[in-house]
């Protein structure tokens, strides 16, 4: 799953420096880039209701990028959205501590004496 | 463990780079670069096995694909459109001087608007197929990430003089 981890990791990146640049249209489209990716991921089932406030919302603000009101009220939903994106990521990392212990212990201490052996004359 | 289904070197070159450029861009526009990026991966493994892995999933097959075919009449006018802004931040006010940018603008909106903020039944087929498949296992490259980021920000120059045009001067 290194790949998805890399494009929400890409996509959370670019969200906060358009941010932090103030171009919240592109901030928040970049979030939610990867909080689809995440919602996938979890399988997490979002109420629809939500979903549909949340799509109004954007809506308006798509239209009218420079209402605060509107802002601030899918900065709220960004906030509860990224428990989400959260989640996801631990899921990855589990998911990779997993493996790690299916290959073994590479550097064992008894181990180290195998590098060094002599060709015989 | 699961057996992966492989896929042709180029496939997954192609998708890499087109997640890229989802990573790249934007309003909606990123998912016509997932959709393609579906495509070339569906064409490769097959319409079958997706179907088969959609039923062990427990996902309708019919209803994603109901979903990805509106996806394709909608997706390219809303790039087209994307396209021919010139600028692109969209938090300046309209000038009342471009007459044709203001319609390319409003003509987004009105098809950008239409995609959905959560695609889920889309990107539950992309994760499903880079689950069972070796592009969830590789990354993509530095260079297909910069491709859209340095280019769309600028305004393309064209060169200044014309080939030939001294020439015509001279004569």
């Amino acid at each position: 799953m290194r790949l998805l981890q890399q494009m929400m990791e890409k996509k959370i990146n670019l969200s906060n420096e358009f941010m932090l640049k103030k171009s919240y249209l592109r901030g928040i489209s970049h979030f939610y880039g990867a909080y689809n990716l995440a919602v996938s991921l979890v399988d997490f089932n979002e109420d629809f209701k939500i979903t549909k406030i949340r799509q109004k919302v954007w809506k308006r603000f798509f239209l009218s990028s420079s209402n605060k009101k509107i802002l601030s009220k899918l900065m709220d939903f960004m906030r509860k959205d990224r428990k989400v994106i959260n989640m996801a990521f631990n899921q990855i990392e589990e998911q990779d501590k997993d493996k790690e212990e299916g290959l073994g212990d590479l550097d064992r201490p008894l181990a180290i004496g195998v590098v060094s052996y002599d060709f015989p004359e | 463990m699961e057996k992966l289904k492989s896929i042709l070197p180029l496939t997954s070159q192609t998708c890499l780079a087109k997640l890229g450029m989802w990573c790249s861009e934007r309003l909606s526009v990123e998912n016509y670069f997932l959709m393609e990026s579906l495509d070339v991966l569906i064409s490769d493994v097959g319409e079958d096995y997706v179907k088969k892995k959609c039923k062990e999933t427990g996902k309708d097959w019919d209803k994603t694909k109901e979903v990805i075919e509106k996806m394709r009449k909608l997706m390219p006018k809303v790039k087209t459109f994307y396209d021919a802004i010139s600028n692109k931040t969209f938090e300046k006010k309209e000038d009342p001087k471009n007459k044709l940018q203001n319609e390319i603008k409003k003509y987004f909106k009105k098809y950008a608007i239409k995609v959905s903020l959560i695609q889920k039944d889309i990107y539950d087929l992309f994760i499903l197929l880079a689950k069972n498949t070796p592009l969830g296992r590789q990354t993509i490259r530095a260079e297909s990430f910069k491709i859209l980021e340095h280019l769309t920000h600028k305004k393309i120059e064209y060169g200044k003089k014309r080939f030939g045009e001294e020439a015509v001067k001279k004569e």
